[in-house]
Protein backbone atom coordinates (compact mmCIF):
# COMPACT_ATOMS: atom_id res chain seq x y z
CA UNK A 1 0.00 0.00 0.00
CA UNK A 2 2.60 2.51 0.96
CA UNK A 3 4.80 3.92 -1.78
CA UNK A 4 7.58 5.27 0.39
CA UNK A 5 8.60 4.17 3.84
CA UNK A 6 10.85 5.83 6.37
CA UNK A 7 11.81 3.28 9.00
CA UNK A 8 13.41 4.01 12.38
CA UNK A 9 15.21 7.08 11.08
CA UNK A 10 17.64 8.71 13.48
CA UNK A 11 19.49 11.93 12.77
CA UNK A 12 21.98 13.75 14.91
CA UNK A 13 24.17 16.76 14.18
CA UNK A 14 26.70 16.17 16.91
CA UNK A 15 26.42 12.41 17.53
CA UNK A 16 24.90 13.08 20.97
CA UNK A 17 21.59 14.84 20.63
CA UNK A 18 19.11 13.24 18.29
CA UNK A 19 17.22 15.59 16.00
CA UNK A 20 15.00 12.75 14.81
CA UNK A 21 14.26 9.76 17.01
CA UNK A 22 12.96 6.48 15.63
CA UNK A 23 10.99 8.24 12.99
CA UNK A 24 8.55 6.15 10.96
CA UNK A 25 6.54 7.56 8.11
CA UNK A 26 4.57 6.05 5.26
CA UNK A 27 4.06 7.94 2.05
CA UNK A 28 1.19 6.79 -0.16
CA UNK A 29 1.29 7.04 -3.92
CA UNK A 30 -0.13 10.24 -5.34
CA UNK A 31 -0.93 11.84 -2.01
CA UNK A 32 0.00 15.22 -0.64
CA UNK A 33 1.49 14.52 2.77
CA UNK A 34 2.29 17.43 5.05
CA UNK A 35 4.79 17.63 7.84
CA UNK A 36 3.44 20.11 10.34
CA UNK A 37 4.99 21.38 13.52
CA UNK A 38 6.60 24.31 15.30
CA UNK A 39 10.03 25.47 14.14
CA UNK A 40 12.82 23.22 15.33
CA UNK A 41 10.58 20.15 15.48
CA UNK A 42 12.57 18.31 12.82
CA UNK A 43 10.18 18.61 9.90
CA UNK A 44 12.72 20.20 7.56
CA UNK A 45 15.30 17.67 8.71
CA UNK A 46 12.89 14.88 7.79
CA UNK A 47 12.45 16.40 4.36
CA UNK A 48 16.21 16.70 3.91
CA UNK A 49 16.61 13.06 4.87
CA UNK A 50 14.06 12.10 2.22
CA UNK A 51 15.82 14.33 -0.33
CA UNK A 52 19.17 12.80 0.52
CA UNK A 53 20.67 16.12 1.58
CA UNK A 54 21.28 14.82 5.06
CA UNK A 55 22.87 11.65 6.34
CA UNK A 56 21.05 9.46 8.80
CA UNK A 57 22.62 7.83 11.82
CA UNK A 58 20.25 4.88 11.59
CA UNK A 59 17.19 3.69 9.75
CA UNK A 60 16.18 3.12 6.16
CA UNK A 61 14.22 4.78 3.41
CA UNK A 62 12.53 2.70 0.76
CA UNK A 63 10.70 4.19 -2.21
CA UNK A 64 8.69 2.17 -4.66
CA UNK A 65 10.37 -1.04 -3.53
CA UNK A 66 13.85 0.43 -3.97
CA UNK A 67 16.20 1.03 -1.06
CA UNK A 68 17.12 4.72 -1.21
CA UNK A 69 18.94 4.97 2.11
CA UNK A 70 22.39 5.25 0.59
CA UNK A 71 21.55 6.63 -2.84
CA UNK A 72 23.25 10.05 -3.14
CA UNK A 73 21.07 13.08 -3.64
CA UNK A 74 21.92 13.61 -7.31
CA UNK A 75 20.86 10.10 -8.22
CA UNK A 76 17.52 10.14 -6.39
CA UNK A 77 15.73 12.21 -8.99
CA UNK A 78 13.36 13.92 -6.60
CA UNK A 79 12.08 17.42 -7.20
CA UNK A 80 12.82 19.80 -4.37
CA UNK A 81 11.48 23.32 -3.88
CA UNK A 82 13.46 25.24 -1.29
CA UNK A 83 12.19 27.90 1.05
CA UNK A 84 14.48 30.48 -0.56
CA UNK A 85 13.55 29.10 -4.04
CA UNK A 86 17.30 28.69 -4.75
CA UNK A 87 17.00 29.78 -8.37
CA UNK A 88 20.27 30.02 -10.27
CA UNK A 89 20.85 33.77 -10.59
CA UNK A 90 23.06 33.56 -13.67
CA UNK A 91 20.55 31.58 -15.72
CA UNK A 92 17.36 32.72 -17.41
CA UNK A 93 14.05 31.25 -16.29
CA UNK A 94 14.15 28.92 -19.28
CA UNK A 95 17.64 27.67 -18.42
CA UNK A 96 16.72 27.35 -14.76
CA UNK A 97 13.82 25.06 -15.62
CA UNK A 98 15.88 23.18 -18.21
CA UNK A 99 18.77 22.61 -15.80
CA UNK A 100 17.68 19.17 -14.62
CA UNK A 101 16.90 18.08 -18.17
CA UNK A 102 20.28 19.18 -19.47
CA UNK A 103 21.91 17.15 -16.69
CA UNK A 104 20.00 14.20 -18.12
CA UNK A 105 21.40 14.99 -21.59
CA UNK A 106 17.99 15.45 -23.16
CA UNK A 107 18.12 16.87 -26.69
CA UNK A 108 17.31 20.54 -27.27
CA UNK A 109 13.95 20.10 -28.98
CA UNK A 110 12.58 17.76 -26.35
CA UNK A 111 13.92 20.02 -23.59
CA UNK A 112 12.24 23.07 -25.05
CA UNK A 113 8.97 21.20 -25.41
CA UNK A 114 8.99 20.00 -21.81
CA UNK A 115 10.11 23.35 -20.41
CA UNK A 116 7.39 25.19 -22.29
CA UNK A 117 4.73 22.70 -21.29
CA UNK A 118 5.69 22.97 -17.63
CA UNK A 119 5.85 26.76 -17.87
CA UNK A 120 2.31 26.69 -19.24
CA UNK A 121 1.09 24.54 -16.39
CA UNK A 122 2.69 26.85 -13.82
CA UNK A 123 1.63 30.00 -15.63
CA UNK A 124 5.06 31.50 -16.29
CA UNK A 125 5.25 31.06 -20.07
CA UNK A 126 5.74 34.78 -20.69
CA UNK A 127 8.68 35.06 -18.29
CA UNK A 128 10.88 32.35 -19.82
CA UNK A 129 13.53 34.77 -21.11
CA UNK A 130 13.76 36.80 -17.90
CA UNK A 131 16.23 36.37 -15.08
CA UNK A 132 15.24 35.43 -11.53
CA UNK A 133 16.03 38.94 -10.20
CA UNK A 134 13.43 40.37 -12.54
CA UNK A 135 10.61 38.27 -11.07
CA UNK A 136 8.32 38.76 -8.10
CA UNK A 137 8.23 36.31 -5.19
CA UNK A 138 5.21 34.43 -6.53
CA UNK A 139 6.73 34.14 -9.98
CA UNK A 140 10.02 32.86 -8.56
CA UNK A 141 8.03 30.32 -6.60
CA UNK A 142 6.44 29.08 -9.81
CA UNK A 143 9.82 28.87 -11.52
CA UNK A 144 11.18 26.81 -8.62
CA UNK A 145 8.14 24.56 -8.83
CA UNK A 146 8.49 24.13 -12.59
CA UNK A 147 12.18 23.36 -12.24
CA UNK A 148 11.42 20.65 -9.71
CA UNK A 149 8.53 19.19 -11.70
CA UNK A 150 9.96 19.19 -15.20
CA UNK A 151 12.27 16.27 -14.42
CA UNK A 152 9.16 14.17 -13.69
CA UNK A 153 10.31 13.31 -10.19
CA UNK A 154 9.16 10.26 -8.30
CA UNK A 155 8.63 12.49 -5.33
CA UNK A 156 8.09 16.22 -4.98
CA UNK A 157 9.46 17.78 -1.82
CA UNK A 158 8.39 21.27 -0.76
CA UNK A 159 10.17 23.01 2.10
CA UNK A 160 7.93 25.79 3.44
CA UNK A 161 7.42 27.01 -0.10
CA UNK A 162 4.86 29.64 0.83
CA UNK A 163 6.46 31.23 3.85
CA UNK A 164 8.14 34.03 1.89
CA UNK A 165 4.94 35.16 0.20
CA UNK A 166 2.36 37.67 1.40
CA UNK A 167 -0.93 36.40 2.81
CA UNK A 168 -3.03 36.74 -0.31
CA UNK A 169 -0.49 35.22 -2.65
CA UNK A 170 -0.05 32.38 -0.20
CA UNK A 171 -3.64 31.25 -0.48
CA UNK A 172 -3.49 31.58 -4.24
CA UNK A 173 -0.23 29.63 -4.50
CA UNK A 174 -1.34 26.83 -2.24
CA UNK A 175 -4.37 26.29 -4.45
CA UNK A 176 -2.08 26.33 -7.48
CA UNK A 177 0.23 23.79 -5.87
CA UNK A 178 -2.67 21.52 -4.98
CA UNK A 179 -4.10 21.82 -8.49
CA UNK A 180 -0.81 21.00 -10.19
CA UNK A 181 -0.15 18.19 -7.75
CA UNK A 182 -3.50 16.60 -8.53
CA UNK A 183 -3.19 17.21 -12.25
CA UNK A 184 0.16 15.45 -12.41
CA UNK A 185 -0.76 12.93 -9.72
CA UNK A 186 2.62 13.42 -8.15
CA UNK A 187 3.42 12.14 -4.67
CA UNK A 188 4.29 15.18 -2.60
CA UNK A 189 5.75 15.86 0.82
CA UNK A 190 5.08 19.37 2.05
CA UNK A 191 6.70 21.00 5.06
CA UNK A 192 4.92 23.84 6.81
CA UNK A 193 4.31 25.42 10.20
CA UNK A 194 1.00 26.93 9.13
CA UNK A 195 -1.89 24.77 10.29
CA UNK A 196 -4.54 26.32 8.08
CA UNK A 197 -2.37 26.07 4.99
CA UNK A 198 -1.56 22.51 5.79
CA UNK A 199 -5.08 21.27 6.56
CA UNK A 200 -6.54 22.96 3.53
CA UNK A 201 -4.48 21.16 0.91
CA UNK A 202 -3.14 17.95 2.47
CA UNK A 203 -4.46 14.44 2.04
CA UNK A 204 -2.69 13.46 5.22
CA UNK A 205 -0.85 15.42 7.86
CA UNK A 206 1.99 14.26 10.07
CA UNK A 207 2.23 16.44 13.16
CA UNK A 208 5.72 16.57 14.58
CA UNK A 209 7.24 17.80 17.78
CA UNK A 210 10.78 17.40 19.11
CA UNK A 211 11.79 14.98 16.40
CA UNK A 212 8.82 12.67 16.85
CA UNK A 213 5.74 12.19 14.71
CA UNK A 214 2.86 12.41 17.16
CA UNK A 215 -0.02 11.80 14.81
CA UNK A 216 -0.26 11.05 11.12
CA UNK A 217 -3.74 11.04 9.70
CA UNK A 218 -6.16 12.83 7.41
CA UNK A 219 -6.90 16.44 8.36
CA UNK A 220 -10.50 15.46 9.15
CA UNK A 221 -9.42 12.69 11.52
CA UNK A 222 -6.94 14.95 13.29
CA UNK A 223 -9.53 17.64 13.55
CA UNK A 224 -12.09 15.22 14.99
CA UNK A 225 -9.85 13.13 17.18
CA UNK A 226 -6.48 14.57 18.20
CA UNK A 227 -4.32 12.13 20.15
CA UNK A 228 -2.75 14.44 22.68
CA UNK A 229 -3.19 17.77 24.38
CA UNK A 230 -0.74 19.64 22.19
CA UNK A 231 -2.45 18.60 18.96
CA UNK A 232 -5.88 19.17 20.53
CA UNK A 233 -4.92 22.74 21.43
CA UNK A 234 -3.39 23.16 17.99
CA UNK A 235 -6.65 22.29 16.23
CA UNK A 236 -8.86 24.41 18.47
CA UNK A 237 -9.92 22.21 21.37
CA UNK A 238 -10.38 23.83 24.75
CA UNK A 239 -11.70 22.94 28.19
CA UNK A 240 -9.12 20.41 29.29
CA UNK A 241 -10.46 18.71 32.41
CA UNK A 242 -10.49 15.17 33.80
CA UNK A 243 -13.28 12.83 32.69
CA UNK A 244 -14.89 13.07 36.11
CA UNK A 245 -15.55 16.79 35.65
CA UNK A 246 -17.28 16.04 32.36
CA UNK A 247 -19.38 13.33 33.98
CA UNK A 248 -20.42 15.91 36.55
CA UNK A 249 -21.71 18.07 33.70
CA UNK A 250 -23.75 15.19 32.33
CA UNK A 251 -21.53 13.85 29.55
CA UNK A 252 -21.28 10.06 29.44
CA UNK A 253 -17.51 9.64 29.28
CA UNK A 254 -15.78 6.71 30.89
CA UNK A 255 -12.35 6.32 32.45
CA UNK A 256 -10.27 8.99 34.14
CA UNK A 257 -8.26 10.41 31.25
CA UNK A 258 -7.96 14.05 30.27
CA UNK A 259 -10.91 15.20 28.19
CA UNK A 260 -11.53 18.22 26.03
CA UNK A 261 -14.16 19.70 23.79
CA UNK A 262 -14.48 22.56 21.32
CA UNK A 263 -16.21 25.68 22.64
CA UNK A 264 -18.93 25.29 19.99
CA UNK A 265 -19.85 21.74 21.09
CA UNK A 266 -21.16 22.72 24.49
CA UNK A 267 -24.81 23.61 24.81
CA UNK A 268 -25.44 26.58 27.03
CA UNK A 269 -28.86 27.27 28.62
CA UNK A 270 -30.17 30.08 30.80
CA UNK A 271 -30.68 29.34 34.46
CA UNK A 272 -28.58 27.07 36.63
CA UNK A 273 -25.55 27.11 38.87
CA UNK A 274 -22.78 28.47 36.62
CA UNK A 275 -21.95 32.11 36.04
CA UNK A 276 -20.90 33.93 32.85
CA UNK A 277 -17.64 35.76 33.59
CA UNK A 278 -16.51 37.21 30.26
CA UNK A 279 -18.24 37.71 26.95
CA UNK A 280 -16.31 38.13 23.67
CA UNK A 281 -17.88 38.95 20.32
CA UNK A 282 -16.66 36.68 17.51
CA UNK A 283 -18.71 38.02 14.60
CA UNK A 284 -21.17 35.21 14.01
CA UNK A 285 -21.29 34.07 17.63
CA UNK A 286 -20.28 35.01 21.13
CA UNK A 287 -17.67 33.31 23.25
CA UNK A 288 -18.26 33.08 26.97
CA UNK A 289 -15.95 32.27 29.82
CA UNK A 290 -18.14 30.48 32.32
CA UNK A 291 -17.00 29.62 35.82
CA UNK A 292 -18.11 26.06 36.41
CA UNK A 293 -17.41 23.76 39.35
CA UNK A 294 -14.31 22.27 37.67
CA UNK A 295 -12.90 25.65 36.64
CA UNK A 296 -13.32 28.10 33.79
CA UNK A 297 -15.02 26.70 30.68
CA UNK A 298 -14.88 28.32 27.24
CA UNK A 299 -18.16 28.08 25.37
CA UNK A 300 -19.31 29.66 22.16
CA UNK A 301 -22.93 30.14 21.32
CA UNK A 302 -25.14 31.87 18.78
CA UNK A 303 -27.86 32.52 21.39
CA UNK A 304 -29.82 35.64 20.50
CA UNK A 305 -30.11 37.85 22.42
CA UNK A 306 -26.69 37.12 23.91
CA UNK A 307 -26.19 36.25 27.56
CA UNK A 308 -25.14 38.98 29.93
CA UNK A 309 -22.05 38.88 32.12
CA UNK A 310 -23.05 37.60 35.55
CA UNK A 311 -26.01 35.63 34.21
CA UNK A 312 -26.62 32.16 35.64
CA UNK A 313 -26.39 29.34 33.08
CA UNK A 314 -26.17 25.55 32.71
CA UNK A 315 -23.53 23.88 30.52
CA UNK A 316 -24.04 20.50 28.89
CA UNK A 317 -21.18 19.17 26.75
CA UNK A 318 -22.32 16.93 23.88
CA UNK A 319 -21.12 13.46 24.79
CA UNK A 320 -20.12 12.40 21.28
CA UNK A 321 -18.02 15.53 20.82
CA UNK A 322 -15.92 15.05 23.93
CA UNK A 323 -12.45 13.76 23.09
CA UNK A 324 -10.67 11.57 25.61
CA UNK A 325 -6.95 12.16 25.09
CA UNK A 326 -4.47 9.31 25.15
CA UNK A 327 -7.26 6.80 24.65
CA UNK B 1 25.87 76.40 1.74
CA UNK B 2 29.27 77.15 3.22
CA UNK B 3 29.77 73.48 3.93
CA UNK B 4 29.12 72.57 0.32
CA UNK B 5 31.63 75.15 -0.84
CA UNK B 6 34.29 73.74 1.43
CA UNK B 7 33.51 70.24 0.25
CA UNK B 8 33.92 71.15 -3.41
CA UNK B 9 37.16 72.98 -2.71
CA UNK B 10 38.54 69.94 -0.92
CA UNK B 11 37.37 67.70 -3.74
CA UNK B 12 39.06 69.87 -6.34
CA UNK B 13 42.31 69.94 -4.38
CA UNK B 14 42.23 66.15 -3.91
CA UNK B 15 41.56 65.57 -7.60
CA UNK B 16 44.29 67.99 -8.59
CA UNK B 17 46.70 66.24 -6.28
CA UNK B 18 45.78 62.90 -7.85
CA UNK B 19 45.69 63.86 -11.48
CA UNK B 20 48.16 66.70 -12.08
CA UNK B 21 51.24 64.45 -11.70
CA UNK B 22 49.71 61.96 -14.11
CA UNK B 23 48.91 64.75 -16.50
CA UNK B 24 52.50 66.06 -16.29
CA UNK B 25 53.84 62.65 -17.13
CA UNK B 26 51.55 62.39 -20.13
CA UNK B 27 52.67 65.82 -21.31
CA UNK B 28 56.37 65.14 -20.84
CA UNK B 29 56.15 61.86 -22.72
CA UNK B 30 55.32 63.80 -25.87
CA UNK B 31 58.12 66.31 -25.36
CA UNK B 32 60.90 66.36 -27.89
CA UNK B 33 63.49 67.63 -25.35
CA UNK B 34 66.07 65.19 -24.06
CA UNK B 35 65.17 65.56 -20.40
CA UNK B 36 61.95 65.33 -18.47
CA UNK B 37 61.03 69.00 -18.55
CA UNK B 38 58.22 71.46 -18.82
CA UNK B 39 57.39 73.61 -20.77
CA UNK B 40 57.45 71.58 -23.95
CA UNK B 41 60.14 71.99 -26.54
CA UNK B 42 58.16 70.43 -29.32
CA UNK B 43 55.97 67.45 -30.06
CA UNK B 44 57.53 64.04 -30.54
CA UNK B 45 56.52 60.39 -30.40
CA UNK B 46 60.13 59.20 -30.43
CA UNK B 47 60.16 58.26 -26.73
CA UNK B 48 57.52 55.64 -27.32
CA UNK B 49 59.76 54.12 -29.92
CA UNK B 50 62.66 54.24 -27.52
CA UNK B 51 60.77 52.14 -25.01
CA UNK B 52 60.66 49.28 -27.45
CA UNK B 53 64.26 49.86 -28.46
CA UNK B 54 65.40 49.34 -24.89
CA UNK B 55 66.10 45.63 -24.41
CA UNK B 56 66.06 45.84 -20.65
CA UNK B 57 62.63 47.54 -20.53
CA UNK B 58 61.04 45.18 -23.03
CA UNK B 59 62.37 42.03 -21.44
CA UNK B 60 61.47 43.22 -17.94
CA UNK B 61 57.97 44.10 -19.14
CA UNK B 62 57.61 40.56 -20.44
CA UNK B 63 58.93 39.15 -17.16
CA UNK B 64 56.57 41.27 -15.12
CA UNK B 65 53.49 40.45 -17.21
CA UNK B 66 54.24 36.75 -17.16
CA UNK B 67 55.03 36.80 -13.46
CA UNK B 68 51.88 38.74 -12.59
CA UNK B 69 49.75 36.43 -14.73
CA UNK B 70 51.20 33.25 -13.24
CA UNK B 71 51.14 34.49 -9.66
CA UNK B 72 47.57 35.77 -9.99
CA UNK B 73 46.32 32.52 -11.50
CA UNK B 74 48.01 30.37 -8.87
CA UNK B 75 46.81 32.81 -6.22
CA UNK B 76 43.24 32.51 -7.49
CA UNK B 77 43.27 28.72 -7.44
CA UNK B 78 44.84 28.49 -3.99
CA UNK B 79 42.70 31.39 -2.77
CA UNK B 80 39.53 29.72 -4.00
CA UNK B 81 40.35 26.53 -2.14
CA UNK B 82 41.11 28.49 1.04
CA UNK B 83 37.95 30.50 0.65
CA UNK B 84 35.80 27.38 0.21
CA UNK B 85 37.31 25.73 3.27
CA UNK B 86 36.94 28.85 5.37
CA UNK B 87 33.36 29.69 4.42
CA UNK B 88 31.95 26.17 4.39
CA UNK B 89 33.19 25.20 7.83
CA UNK B 90 32.86 28.37 9.86
CA UNK B 91 34.33 28.38 13.33
CA UNK B 92 37.22 29.60 15.42
CA UNK B 93 39.76 27.64 13.43
CA UNK B 94 38.42 29.03 10.15
CA UNK B 95 38.64 32.63 11.27
CA UNK B 96 42.15 31.93 12.53
CA UNK B 97 43.02 30.54 9.09
CA UNK B 98 41.50 33.58 7.42
CA UNK B 99 43.71 35.85 9.52
CA UNK B 100 46.67 33.66 8.67
CA UNK B 101 46.03 33.87 4.94
CA UNK B 102 45.58 37.62 5.13
CA UNK B 103 48.77 38.15 7.11
CA UNK B 104 51.14 38.49 4.11
CA UNK B 105 49.42 41.80 3.35
CA UNK B 106 50.34 43.05 6.83
CA UNK B 107 53.96 41.98 6.89
CA UNK B 108 56.25 44.47 5.10
CA UNK B 109 57.17 43.20 1.64
CA UNK B 110 60.83 43.80 2.33
CA UNK B 111 60.65 41.29 5.20
CA UNK B 112 58.79 38.72 3.13
CA UNK B 113 61.35 39.07 0.37
CA UNK B 114 64.27 38.72 2.74
CA UNK B 115 62.81 35.74 4.60
CA UNK B 116 61.87 33.94 1.39
CA UNK B 117 65.33 34.55 0.01
CA UNK B 118 66.93 33.06 3.10
CA UNK B 119 64.58 30.11 3.32
CA UNK B 120 63.80 29.17 -0.27
CA UNK B 121 66.96 30.16 -2.05
CA UNK B 122 69.73 29.86 0.50
CA UNK B 123 68.31 27.06 2.60
CA UNK B 124 66.29 24.94 0.14
CA UNK B 125 68.42 25.87 -2.89
CA UNK B 126 65.29 26.48 -4.89
CA UNK B 127 65.65 27.94 -8.38
CA UNK B 128 65.23 31.71 -8.30
CA UNK B 129 62.48 31.72 -10.92
CA UNK B 130 60.30 29.44 -8.83
CA UNK B 131 61.09 31.36 -5.68
CA UNK B 132 60.07 34.58 -7.42
CA UNK B 133 56.73 33.09 -8.47
CA UNK B 134 56.13 31.69 -5.00
CA UNK B 135 56.97 35.04 -3.44
CA UNK B 136 54.48 36.79 -5.66
CA UNK B 137 51.81 34.18 -4.97
CA UNK B 138 52.29 35.06 -1.32
CA UNK B 139 51.90 38.74 -2.15
CA UNK B 140 48.65 38.24 -4.08
CA UNK B 141 47.07 35.48 -2.00
CA UNK B 142 45.46 37.75 0.62
CA UNK B 143 43.52 39.58 -2.09
CA UNK B 144 42.00 36.49 -3.64
CA UNK B 145 41.27 34.86 -0.27
CA UNK B 146 39.53 37.94 1.04
CA UNK B 147 37.53 38.74 -2.09
CA UNK B 148 36.58 35.16 -2.94
CA UNK B 149 35.57 34.27 0.60
CA UNK B 150 33.31 37.29 0.86
CA UNK B 151 31.92 36.39 -2.57
CA UNK B 152 31.24 32.84 -1.41
CA UNK B 153 29.60 34.05 1.78
CA UNK B 154 27.13 36.11 -0.22
CA UNK B 155 26.33 33.20 -2.47
CA UNK B 156 23.19 31.29 -1.43
CA UNK B 157 24.28 27.81 -0.39
CA UNK B 158 20.94 26.26 -1.21
CA UNK B 159 21.52 26.83 -4.94
CA UNK B 160 24.23 24.20 -4.66
CA UNK B 161 21.79 21.81 -3.03
CA UNK B 162 19.19 22.65 -5.65
CA UNK B 163 21.67 21.77 -8.38
CA UNK B 164 22.39 18.49 -6.62
CA UNK B 165 18.72 17.55 -6.45
CA UNK B 166 18.59 18.17 -10.20
CA UNK B 167 21.33 15.66 -10.92
CA UNK B 168 24.69 17.33 -10.27
CA UNK B 169 27.29 15.74 -8.07
CA UNK B 170 29.15 18.03 -5.67
CA UNK B 171 31.80 19.12 -8.13
CA UNK B 172 29.38 19.64 -11.01
CA UNK B 173 27.13 21.67 -8.75
CA UNK B 174 30.03 23.88 -7.75
CA UNK B 175 31.26 24.38 -11.30
CA UNK B 176 27.86 24.89 -12.90
CA UNK B 177 26.15 26.96 -10.29
CA UNK B 178 28.49 28.48 -7.72
CA UNK B 179 31.39 29.48 -9.98
CA UNK B 180 29.29 31.50 -12.43
CA UNK B 181 27.86 33.32 -9.45
CA UNK B 182 31.41 34.13 -8.32
CA UNK B 183 32.46 35.63 -11.64
CA UNK B 184 32.53 39.27 -10.47
CA UNK B 185 34.52 38.26 -7.37
CA UNK B 186 36.97 36.34 -9.56
CA UNK B 187 37.51 39.29 -11.84
CA UNK B 188 38.13 41.79 -9.08
CA UNK B 189 40.38 39.33 -7.25
CA UNK B 190 42.35 38.77 -10.44
CA UNK B 191 42.67 42.47 -11.14
CA UNK B 192 43.88 43.32 -7.64
CA UNK B 193 46.28 40.38 -7.65
CA UNK B 194 47.67 41.27 -11.04
CA UNK B 195 48.21 44.92 -10.18
CA UNK B 196 49.82 44.10 -6.84
CA UNK B 197 52.18 41.58 -8.35
CA UNK B 198 52.98 43.92 -11.23
CA UNK B 199 53.75 46.77 -8.84
CA UNK B 200 55.74 44.80 -6.33
CA UNK B 201 59.32 45.86 -5.81
CA UNK B 202 60.54 44.57 -2.40
CA UNK B 203 59.83 40.86 -2.91
CA UNK B 204 61.12 40.93 -6.48
CA UNK B 205 64.27 42.72 -5.37
CA UNK B 206 65.41 39.74 -3.31
CA UNK B 207 64.24 36.98 -5.61
CA UNK B 208 64.62 38.25 -9.16
CA UNK B 209 68.11 36.90 -9.62
CA UNK B 210 70.94 38.30 -11.73
CA UNK B 211 70.21 39.48 -15.22
CA UNK B 212 66.48 39.30 -14.71
CA UNK B 213 64.43 42.37 -13.90
CA UNK B 214 60.82 43.11 -13.22
CA UNK B 215 59.45 46.22 -14.83
CA UNK B 216 59.23 48.54 -11.79
CA UNK B 217 62.81 47.65 -10.93
CA UNK B 218 64.01 48.16 -14.48
CA UNK B 219 62.28 51.52 -14.59
CA UNK B 220 64.03 52.60 -11.41
CA UNK B 221 67.35 51.49 -12.84
CA UNK B 222 66.72 53.24 -16.11
CA UNK B 223 65.86 56.56 -14.53
CA UNK B 224 68.96 56.40 -12.41
CA UNK B 225 71.16 56.59 -15.50
CA UNK B 226 68.96 58.21 -18.13
CA UNK B 227 66.91 61.24 -17.25
CA UNK B 228 64.90 61.20 -20.47
CA UNK B 229 61.17 60.86 -21.08
CA UNK B 230 61.33 57.18 -22.07
CA UNK B 231 60.00 56.21 -18.68
CA UNK B 232 57.25 58.79 -19.05
CA UNK B 233 56.26 57.22 -22.34
CA UNK B 234 56.28 53.77 -20.74
CA UNK B 235 54.16 55.06 -17.87
CA UNK B 236 51.63 56.49 -20.32
CA UNK B 237 51.41 53.12 -22.02
CA UNK B 238 50.92 51.39 -18.69
CA UNK B 239 48.18 53.84 -17.78
CA UNK B 240 46.53 53.21 -21.10
CA UNK B 241 46.78 49.47 -20.54
CA UNK B 242 45.23 49.77 -17.07
CA UNK B 243 42.43 51.86 -18.51
CA UNK B 244 41.68 49.23 -21.16
CA UNK B 245 41.85 46.57 -18.49
CA UNK B 246 39.34 48.39 -16.31
CA UNK B 247 36.96 49.08 -19.18
CA UNK B 248 36.99 45.39 -20.13
CA UNK B 249 36.32 44.29 -16.57
CA UNK B 250 33.60 46.86 -16.18
CA UNK B 251 31.99 45.58 -19.36
CA UNK B 252 32.18 41.96 -18.30
CA UNK B 253 30.92 42.41 -14.75
CA UNK B 254 28.66 45.24 -15.93
CA UNK B 255 26.80 43.06 -18.41
CA UNK B 256 26.74 40.36 -15.78
CA UNK B 257 25.00 42.75 -13.44
CA UNK B 258 22.67 43.94 -16.17
CA UNK B 259 21.43 40.45 -16.82
CA UNK B 260 20.89 39.86 -13.13
CA UNK B 261 19.21 43.13 -12.26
Amino acid sequence: MSYGELRDIEVSYDKKNLILKDLNLDIRKGELLSLLGPSGCGKTTTLRVIAGLMDTAAGSFVLDGQDMTHVPVHKRGFGVVFQSYALFPHLSVRDNIAFGLSMRKLDKKETDRKVEKMADICGIREYLERFPKQLSGGQRQRVALSRALVIEPKLLLLDEPLSNLDAQLRIQMRTTIKKIQQELGITTVFVTHDQEECFSISDRVAIMDKGIIMQCDSPEAIYRKPVNEMIARFVGFKNFYPAASYRAMGAQVSGDGLCCIRPSDITIRKGGGETVEVRTYLGNSYQYEVSATCGSMTVSSTLDPPLEVGEKVTLSPQTEKVVILGA
Amino acid sequence: MYKHHLLSVITIIACAFLFIPLLLIIITSFNSADTISIPLDGFSLSWFGKVFASRSLVSSLRTSLLLALLASCIGLVVGLMCAIAITRKPGKFSSFCLDLFLSPSLIPGIVIGYVLFLFLVVRLKMKLDYALILGHVLVVLPYSVRILSSGLKECDETIEEAAMTLGCNRIQAFVKVVLPDLKPAFLSAFMLSFINSFNNIPVSMYLKGPGKNTLPYAMMNYIEYNYDPTVSALSVMLMGLTLVFMVIIDRVTGTGKGSRA
